[in-house]
């Protein structure tokens, strides 16, 4: 835990007045709010910085209190003491943002300072509590059928579905297991990311599964069957003489689940590579000399 | 209170709870950044607005962003989210063209 220079963060001299506190936060909500960089984590990380000094500069008592002791934060438990002597801010609402933060979004030097009874929220409006956010990894062959899992978030067991045919880095609403809502309103909802990991011979887009298989150069010139490998399963496949290597056949319905649908698959493709031989015997390269002659 | 059958909230009580002017949802369906259902003569908003229109108030009310600077960002926002879905569709052929 290190001391925080609030004052840096809103690039604002220490003598700033409230004015100047509110412009700078104003100005730097504007550039970092979460609502206006979505998905952006450096973004949120800086505004979470901007709102822990706003919080800590836009309130005098707090003020006051990091300013005559704030590169002494060791000392925080003395300061304790004083806190509980303190009365509630009033603060208003253009001063604090009211968005999804808890108690981790504050840092330790704000924490040992200031404590969480410090931070309150001055409305009494109803507001959604806030959404949280998680990421799940799975295996590709998780996700090849539906089936349901017991997440915990926040202390929290909460069972899901899993559906089938869902994609790298797609997100799903499990609607109100985000945060308890203020003052009666209605619960945060939880979204979680899925990392889908493909350690497979099979490459996936969307839906449709790609493979390569191997084919003996006899079998491609004469034809025959050959047994492949199917993301559920082998399946015997009929080899057309003469087949060119990198031909692809297309395996219809043998692909990925179509995710929320039930029933309906993607298609497989497979792509034959042709093994010619090596080591040939002396025989067989007299052999393959004749046939070159026959061309 | 809000009517759970119908998941809508009328606009007299939402302002009420959120301590927000009238004229100011007002002001956002008149813009089309919010809908507004009428039902027995009560304007409500839809409960699963609630989220976008909290976002519009701490647009106004926390970064002083006048009506037609909220416009202009809210559909910048949807291209965003439109190009971020763009970038996630597109990383994922990435992976499969780089694993080939």
């Amino acid at each position: 835990m290190s001391y925080i220079d609030y004052y840096k963060i809103l690039g604002i001299p220490k003598n700033a007045t409230e004015k100047d506190i509110k412009k700078a936060y104003r100005k730097l909500a504007r550039k970092y709010h979460p609502d206006l960089n979505p998905n952006d984590k450096e973004a949120e990380k800086k505004f979470k910085e901007i709102n822990e000094a706003n919080e800590v500069l836009s309130h005098p008592e707090n003020r006051k209190k990091y300013d005559e002791h704030g590169k002494d934060w060791k000392h925080a438990e003395e300061f304790e003491r004083a806190k509980q002597q303190q009365q509630q801010y009033q603060g208003s609402r253009q001063q604090q943002y009211s968005g999804d933060f808890n108690e981790s979004d504050f840092s330790d030097f704000f924490e040992s300072m200031f404590g969480g009874a410090s931070r309150q929220r001055s409305r009494s409006t109803m507001f959604r509590g806030q959404d949280f956010n998680a990421e799940l990894q799975l295996d590709i062959k998780d996700v090849y059928a539906s089936h349901k899992r017991t997440l915990t978030v926040n202390n929290k067991n909460i069972r899901i579905t899993i559906p089938a045919g869902i994609e790298n880095g797609q997100v799903i609403k499990i609607k109100g297991h985000g945060g308890k809502g203020v003052n009666n309103g209605p619960n945060g909802d939880l979204y979680i990311k899925f990392n889908i990991l493909n350690n497979t011979s099979f490459k996936r887009d969307k839906n449709n599964l790609y493979t390569t298989v191997d084919l003996d150069l006899y079998k491609a010139l004469l034809g025959g069957d050959v047994t492949v490998d199917t993301f559920n399963g082998k399946v015997k496949l009929k080899v057309k003489p003469e087949t060119q290597n990198g031909t692809q056949v297309k395996l219809k319905g043998k692909g990925f689940p179509v995710y929320k649908k039930e029933g309906q698959f993607g298609d497989l493709y497979i792509t034959y590579n042709i093994k010619t031989p090596t080591k040939l015997t002396d025989k067989e390269k007299e052999l393959f000399t004749e046939l070159s002659k026959l061309r | 209170m809000i009517m759970d059958r119908e998941n809508l909230i009328s606009v007299q009580e939402f302002c009420s709870l959120y301590k927000v002017p009238e004229t100011f949802i007002t002001s956002l369906y008149e813009y089309e950044l919010i809908e507004i259902t009428t039902t027995d003569n009560t304007q409500c908003v839809r409960v699963t607005q609630l989220k976008n229109i909290e976002k519009l108030i701490r647009f106004h009310f926390e970064m002083d962003i006048n009506l037609e600077g909220i416009h202009a960002i809210s559909n910048l926002l949807n291209k965003v989210e439109t190009l971020q879905d763009e970038i996630k569709r597109l990383h994922n052929k990435i992976d499969f063209y780089e694993s080939n």
